[in-house]
């Protein structure tokens, strides 16, 4: 009877855009028409590699690259590469769908004058680093090596009886922070403002919402304790048998 | 004038009539899909009560013989759907809209399916009516072999009759009670099959499931399409969707029309046992009828044809 839940998703209390893991992505937009190389990386450890090629014929605006499928892939098909493509000006989103966190991804781009990489671990400015956070509680929003805090609340939710209709994503920055509390699943995406930095959202105070009423039940009667008679003293006369 | 005449009262109609009763039992099982759910049963089907009311057109009327459903257990399956978060917009423009999405995370790696059992065995109960008219078959018993005499019929316990079967003239079905504890037992049997998909979640997970996908309670009372009068839903699933009930119907019609008769007379009819080195004697039946009227039911027959 128990499903298979993507429990990675249940696990989930840290969302680092160094370390990527379920329920966070990182977009960055790519505007160098060409072919582009992309590897990534889980734990540090090499497990796959993609092409990317950035046409001016795509319609495509966007890109979604899950880095939790090149480990299979790469079993599967050895070192054929995937291949992903967009419109110059449009986004790469790198996404983990299910399992542990610790991915990254580093994209090779060249071009006539200069060879340069991006890499998810230090995101630069006019990327995004997005979040669906689904433990209720109070997260610590960390960038730039710390100098840069904020928090956001994602509320308890009350159960009703209608499926809930899901509010847009609430977005923050170093400058902006969240005002107000998020519902279970809304998204919170932070807008990179400065180059070389990585966002951290951390759970910092759970909420395991309202305390179950106490029973009403009354307390269970204590266990009567045995009396240790030493039966020297009984047979003496010295303790006499309880009535 | 009929060498042989025997005649039973309504009184004892209704005991060679309640002895054919006590003698039915079917089993019946089976399973189907429709839309989101599916569902299966398996019925143990045992006849009760019934009152007989001889005719005097020389039918005979059967009165709330009760069908007991006795086990009967009910499987339901439902389907959830797939639940997802994610999907949010995280940058665009106006006019033109989203730009990027992000992508839907899925909570369960496959659409899981709960398992509702139901044991209703013993809370349903239809009710059958009818009218029947007196039909005689002079039959060779099945387990009689080819090369048999008839002395060997005799000795072997297996001899020829005159069977007296009740044909339906017509038949009526209803569906006169489900016991108020279904629905309750439907409740409980829903909640308990959520709780055991979701049960070893923490609280807070479970709250979460349910506040993206609603109250999953009310989502498999919804894909049953379960409506208020359970009665209904239940008759419905059972009688119209099985057709449990047509085939209850056929079968107990089938089963007094030609699987069991009311009452029996050998034939050849053993005059004489076994005497000594003298074999039985056996005198042949024939001119069989049998005639009902509002107060009997009078046998003839002549022997010895």
């Amino acid at each position: 009877m128990k499903p298979n839940f993507n429990n990675s998703i249940f696990a989930a209390t840290s969302y680092d855009s160094s370390s990527l893991g379920v329920l966070s992505t990182i977009v960055h937009q790519i505007s160098e028409p060409g072919e582009h190389t992309g590897t990534v990386y889980y734990k540090d450890r090499f497990i796959g590699r993609f092409t990317l090629v950035c046409d001016e014929k795509s319609t495509a605006m966007q890109a979604d690259i899950d880095l939790a499928s090149f480990a299979a892939h790469t079993e599967k098909c050895g070192d054929q590469t995937k291949r992903f493509t967009v419109k110059p000006g449009g986004y790469l989103q790198f996404f983990v769908s299910q399992g542990p966190a610790g991915y990254h991804a580093v994209l090779l781009s060249q071009n006539e004058q200069e060879r340069h990489a991006y890499d998810t671990r230090r995101l630069v400015k006019g990327d995004y680093f997005a979040s669906a956070l689904i433990r209720p509680g109070a997260y610590a929003v960390e960038a730039k090596g710390g100098k840069a805090k904020s928090e956001v609340r994602v509320a308890y939710p009350e159960r009703g009886k209608e499926k809930m209709q899901m509010p847009a994503a609430l977005t923050i920055s170093a400058k902006a922070k969240a005002e107000s509390a998020l519902q279970v699943g809304q998204g919170v995406v932070y807008q990179v403002e400065d180059d070389d930095h990585a966002v951290s959202i951390k759970l910092a105070k759970p909420d395991d919402g309202p305390t179950p009423p106490r029973s009403n039940k009354p307390d269970a009667p204590s266990t009567p304790r045995g009396r240790f008679i030493n039966p020297k003293l009984m047979l003496e006369g010295r303790v006499k048998p309880k009535k | 004038m009929a060498h042989m005449t025997v005649a039973a009262s309504e009184k004892a109609f209704q005991l060679v009539f309640e002895r054919a009763r006590d003698s039915f039992a079917i089993s019946k099982s089976d399973s189907g899909s429709w839309g989101p759910f599916t569902a299966s049963y398996s019925a143990g089907v045992k006849l009760a009560g019934g009152e007989v009311d001889l005719q005097a057109d020389g039918t005979v009327r059967i009165k709330e013989l009760d069908i007991v459903y006795d086990p009967l257990s009910l499987n339901l399956g439902i389907n959830i759907p797939e639940v997802v978060i994610g999907g949010f917009c995280i940058f665009w423009v106006p006019i033109k809209g989203c730009i990027v999405r992000a992508p839907k995370w899925t909570l369960f790696s496959a659409n899981p399916d709960i398992s509702i059992p139901l044991d209703l065995s013993g809370l349903i109960q239809s009710e059958v009516s009818g009218s029947f008219k007196i039909l005689t078959k002079n039959e060779v018993d099945p387990n009689r072999l080819a090369t048999m005499t008839d002395l060997d019929a005799e000795d072997a316990g297996v001899p020829d009759k005159w069977n007296i079967y009740l044909d339906p003239v017509w038949m009526d079905i209803d569906l006169i009670d489900i016991a108020d504890t279904v629905g309750n037992i439907l409740d409980a049997a829903i909640e308990n099959a959520v709780d055991n998909l979701l049960g070893w979640l923490p609280g807070w997970a479970k709250d979460a499931i349910e506040w993206i996908l609603g109250s999953i309670v009310d989502l498999v009372r919804a894909a049953l399409d379960l409506v208020d009068d359970i009665d209904e839903w239940l008759s419905n699933l059972l009688g119209v969707s099985f057709g449990l009930f047509d085939f209850v119907l056929t079968m107990v019609a089938d089963y007094f029309a030609s699987k069991f008769p009311i009452f029996g007379i050998e034939d050849p009819y053993p005059i004489l046992g076994y005497s000594g080195a003298l074999i039985p004697v056996k005198i042949p039946i024939a001119q069989f009828a049998v005639a009902v009227d509002d107060k009997e039911m009078t046998i003839t027959a002549d022997i010895g044809a």
